[in-house]
């Protein structure tokens, strides 16, 4: 363990590098910090639109009356739809439908038939 | 009759037995039954130091020829002499001298790692900074006690309290010392939750031990998306010499983030990382040859390795200190200590001295945030020393 090196040179090539590593591990990593704070406030301005938009569907459902007389055939009939149409958008969450209610009769599917038509080409 | 008698002494004579004249193999091969039991019943960093001791085992058995150090001597691989002479572990060790194998690690490193806290707490990457002051500590001392200055930085680089890195820079700067520097890097790595502690709590008093800090924002998926990108560009133009281990824990990270690739970040984070971390547990295991191991410089290594991890923590926790002073008490110091890298280690450790204080206190999110900034403070700290010592 002799490097062969005088107390002087061993201190200056010490100062030196102490010195010119920490500089450069601070410089590195604020000039990181720079580099994060101005990419969050990039993409939080553009976020804006999408958190009302997320805002809007958040906002509780109103409460759905409960059918009370069960019609076992419906309600394996909605499972099975809703299973499927979850299924071909890849989602593999396990549900339980506990209520449904009856929407304004035909025009839901007047509707998606219309929506497919316009968009499909 | 006598040809038996004949054949029989000539196998004896050929026996690791027979041959094992060197004291010094012994020794280590002693050490390497300690380092067994260690990494087996007390479960020291087990996934590196079970390989590590093996390979301290094969390459001190007598004769077997497993490994020669001549054919890395100066430094530089002997390629003339290579395919005729090199063994299993020879070939394997090409990967460390090489670096080949530390820069994959961190591909797996990038692929495990969530950078979520560190987007959402910037400011945490000063602690990480911080708490590489370990490695400038350990070489000045290094190179008082009498080091060369490259074998000084590869002592230092202990203070990263990265294995990985410090294999990478050991194998460029000093690669006679590779196995002790290793085995002390991991040691201490395991040793973390002992180490730290008592610094940790001799630097902060009880208030600032039990403060409970501000969660955490939610960081966007396109943030954690463009961060690996950001961070390979910038540190790789400040920093030339850290851009393969940075580049390597980044190209992971977008894996993980990007959610497009999820094949390939499985494999970076499993099959890959555990070959990889075979071939070099082995192979750095491998080099630790009696008549370098057993000498007063590896016990000098070992003593600075504890130094460099010592100042580290409390680089970390000093600076831990000065921002809960400037955010008048919103930062706990003790996620400080996590700046040293040794992820997740290190972060659990501040989560635990923090709860003992104060049991409804979760600082471990808190603390991921300066561990991950650790691991980028070493990576360009190496950086940094390659390009001194290089």
């Amino acid at each position: 363990m002799n490097s062969g090196l005088s107390l002087a040179e061993k201190l200056s090539i010490a100062g030196e590098t102490t010195a010119l590593g920490l500089v450069v591990v601070f410089a590195c990593l604020i000039l990181l910090i720079v580099v994060i704070m101005i990419l969050s406030v990039i993409l939080r301005d553009r976020k804006k639109p999408e958190s009302k938009l997320e805002k809007a569907i958040e906002k509780p459902l109103p409460e759905m009356p409960t059918v009370q007389v069960q019609d076992d055939e419906l309600l394996a009939v909605l499972t099975a739809a809703v299973a499927a149409a979850m299924e071909s958008e890849g989602s593999s969450t396990p549900f339980v439908i506990r209520s449904y209610r009856r929407t304004g009769g035909s025009r839901a599917w007047n509707r998606a038939g219309r929506d497919s038509q316009i968009t499909n080409w | 009759m006598e040809n038996f008698g004949e054949t029989l002494s000539d196998f004896l004579q050929s026996t690791g037995f027979f041959n094992a004249t060197d004291w010094q193999q012994w020794v280590m091969i002693g050490i390497a039954c300690v380092l067994l039991y260690l990494a087996i019943v007390k479960k020291f960093e087990p996934l590196l130091l079970l390989p590590i001791a093996f390979g301290m085992l094969l390459t001190n058995l007598p004769i077997a020829e497993m490994y020669h150090t001549e054919l890395f001597a100066g430094g530089h691989v002997d390629w003339a002499n290579f395919q005729g002479t090199a063994g299993l572990l020879d070939y394997l060790y090409l990967g460390v001298k090489l670096g080949i194998y530390p820069p994959l690690i961190f591909l797996g490193v990038g692929a495990m790692t969530d950078f979520g806290p560190l987007i959402a707490n910037p400011k945490s990457l000063l602690l990480g900074a911080a708490a590489q002051l370990g490695i400038f500590v350990a070489l000045i001392l290094a190179l008082l006690v009498g080091f060369d200055p490259n074998v000084a930085a590869s002592i230092g680089i202990i203070g990263g309290a990265d294995g990985p890195t410090a294999i990478y820079v050991t194998s460029k700067l000093a690669p006679e010392f590779l196995g002790p520097i290793a085995v002390a890097a991991y040691t201490y790595m395991a040793l973390v939750p002992v180490i730290q502690p008592p610094i940790m709590k001799l630097c902060t008093t009880k208030k600032e031990r039990s403060i409970k800090m501000e969660q955490l924002r939610h960081v966007s998926k396109r943030e954690k998306i463009i961060f690996p990108v950001a961070v390979t560009i910038f540190v790789s133009l400040l920093v030339p010499a850290a851009a393969p281990l940075v580049g390597m824990l980044m190209l992971g990270n977008l894996m993980r983030e990007s959610g497009v690739v999820d094949r390939l970040s499985n494999t970076a984070q499993n099959e890959l990382m555990n070959i990889v971390t075979i071939f070099l547990g082995v192979s750095v295991g491998a080099t630790t040859n009696g008549s370098v191991f057993l000498s007063g410089t590896t016990v000098g290594i070992i003593v600075l390795g504890v130094i460099a991890f010592g100042f580290g923590t409390f680089g970390g926790v000093l600076l831990g200190k000065l921002m809960c002073k400037l955010t008048h008490g919103k930062v706990n110091p003790l996620i400080g200590s996590a700046g040293v890298s040794a992820v997740p280690m290190a972060a659990r450790v501040s989560q635990k001295v923090g709860q003992a204080e104060n049991p409804s206190n979760f600082l471990l999110m808190h603390a991921m945030g300066p561990n991950v900034a650790g691991v980028i403070g070493s990576a360009v700290a190496a950086g940094v020393l390659l390009s001194l010592f290089g």
